[in-house]
């Protein structure tokens, strides 16, 4: 009341300025249309739900186009900042697609061995996964990049807490919220979003979570005495029954070992690049 | 140019920045909410009346990308700081020279920032102040907001007082 009484009086004849302006017949109006508006949707959250798919029918196409565009162009960039070491890079590359390749084929062998027991000892097959495929229609618009819009939803047979992969299959998140047409997936990088994980190599156990306002995410609960090498592949171990096992997180890019701490600090690189994504994996049970 | 046309480019420009351009840099992956400017920059060029409609219209837009439960938080905090960045440029800063401009942007970007602290932590949503995160935040829009805030006023004129 005294802050009002002070500037009206500070502002007596500003017609642009005076408060009573504000408080006219007309804006009055629009003040109590706008909050029964507002108490309406909230209170019936169908109708919000069904304008929500409305709006984003009609601004994902845009919004996949420039995001898409934006790619595009910062890829450029980023090709020019490091066009002295692409050579190196393909060298490497070039290297491993050797070893993974030298690694498929074993695998391979590992897998008809796999079903060929499976078959003597009469155990049932698993569920098999089907793989909806996305587009990225959307971020979070107001900064941030915690979660993602993508274009298929309950008509789709999304559900919620379906985990969601990259195009690699490696985590991407799982989805939060499903609308007809659309669904919202938190990304591992939201503080929210915690992970069951393992370290592949060494079956060590722990769970992922956002570094305090970092957008980064580490692997806690590892103890000291585990010796961790960077590098090493951070996967899903199942044990949170949201993520199937074995999916890819990431690699250990650093390891904290300071003397107040009770577990390993292991920073984790993702794989997944998060201002890239253009197309994900809903993965859907049988 | 027609206004329609001025304000469909104007849209479309916010619109590519802010999903296509700013999340590739980004700080700690903290972008400007170009959203956010595009309103205070019509409050103060075009007055808090004439950019009513303009500022439900971003904060519903707002409310329907954001993980919020509760529609109509970005809404209520837009109108706010709508006001409050009109107030200030016709009261305080009066002349549009880069200084006050950027000076009325730095205290209703952290004004909009601390209501929607506010705000979540009314509704019980749970949202974890990084001070780091949002100084970042701050500074980061009141930079881009300068040049963004002359581009649209060389689009729209000013309403003088």
């Amino acid at each position: 009341m005294f802050w009002f009484l002070l500037i009206t009086e500070k502002y007596p004849n500003n017609s642009h300025l005076s408060i009573m302006k504000l408080f006219s017949k007309k804006y009055l109006i629009i003040s109590v249309v706008l909050i029964l508006g507002l108490v309406f949707l909230n209170l019936f959250p169908n109708v919000s739900k069904t304008l929500e798919n409305f709006i984003f029918k009609i601004f994902s196409p845009v919004q996949k186009l420039f995001i898409k565009t934006g790619n595009r162009i910062t890829g450029f960039f980023q090709i020019l900042l490091s066009i002295k070491d692409l050579g190196d890079e393909n060298i490497q590359l070039k290297q491993k697609n050797i070893e993974l390749e030298t690694q498929l084929s074993e695998l391979g062998e590992i897998k008809k061995e796999n079903e060929t027991l499976r078959s003597a000892l009469n155990f049932s097959q698993k569920d098999a996964i089907i793989y909806e495929m996305a587009s990225v229609i959307g971020k979070n618009i107001a900064g941030g990049q915690d979660w993602i819009l993508v274009d298929k939803g309950a008509e789709n047979g999304v559900e919620k807490n379906m985990t969601v992969v990259s195009e690699q299959f490696s985590l991407v998140g799982k989805v939060i919220e499903t609308g007809e047409n659309f669904s919202k997936i938190m990304l591992i990088t939201d503080k929210n979003n915690v992970v069951a994980a393992l370290i592949e190599n060494k079956r060590s156990e722990g769970i992922t979570r956002e570094e305090n306002g970092s957008d980064k995410i580490f692997l806690d609960f590892i103890p000291k005495n585990e010796n961790v090498e960077l590098g090493e592949k951070i996967i899903t171990s199942g044990m949170d029954s949201i993520y199937p096992k074995g999916i890819l997180i990431g690699k250990v890019e650093n390891i904290d070992l300071s003397e107040n701490q009770l577990f390993q600090k292991i920073s984790i690189l993702p794989t997944v690049d998060f201002n890239k994504l253009e197309t994900v994996f809903i993965l859907k049970s049988r | 140019m027609s206004k329609t046309i001025k304000i469909f480019l104007l849209i479309s420009l916010v619109l590519f920045f802010q999903v296509g351009i700013f999340p590739h840099i980004a700080i700690l992956g903290v972008y400007p909410n170009l959203i956010l400017i595009l309103i205070i920059s019509l409050s103060i060029l075009k007055g808090f009346k004439e950019s009513l409609l303009w500022t439900i219209i971003a904060g519903l837009f707002l409310d329907f990308y954001s993980l919020s439960n509760l529609l109509g938080i970005s809404v209520i905090c837009l109108l706010i700081v709508s006001f409050v960045a009109f107030f200030l440029a016709r009261n305080i800063f009066k002349k549009t020279n880069p200084s006050s401009v950027a000076s009325v942007f730095f205290l209703t970007i952290i004004l909009y920032n601390i209501l929607l602290l506010v705000s979540y932590k009314i509704i019980g949503n749970d949202f974890e102040i990084v001070f780091l995160k949002i100084l970042i935040n701050v500074l980061y829009s009141s930079i881009i907001s300068v040049p963004v805030f002359y581009m649209i006023k060389k689009l729209f004129p000013v309403i003088k007082p």
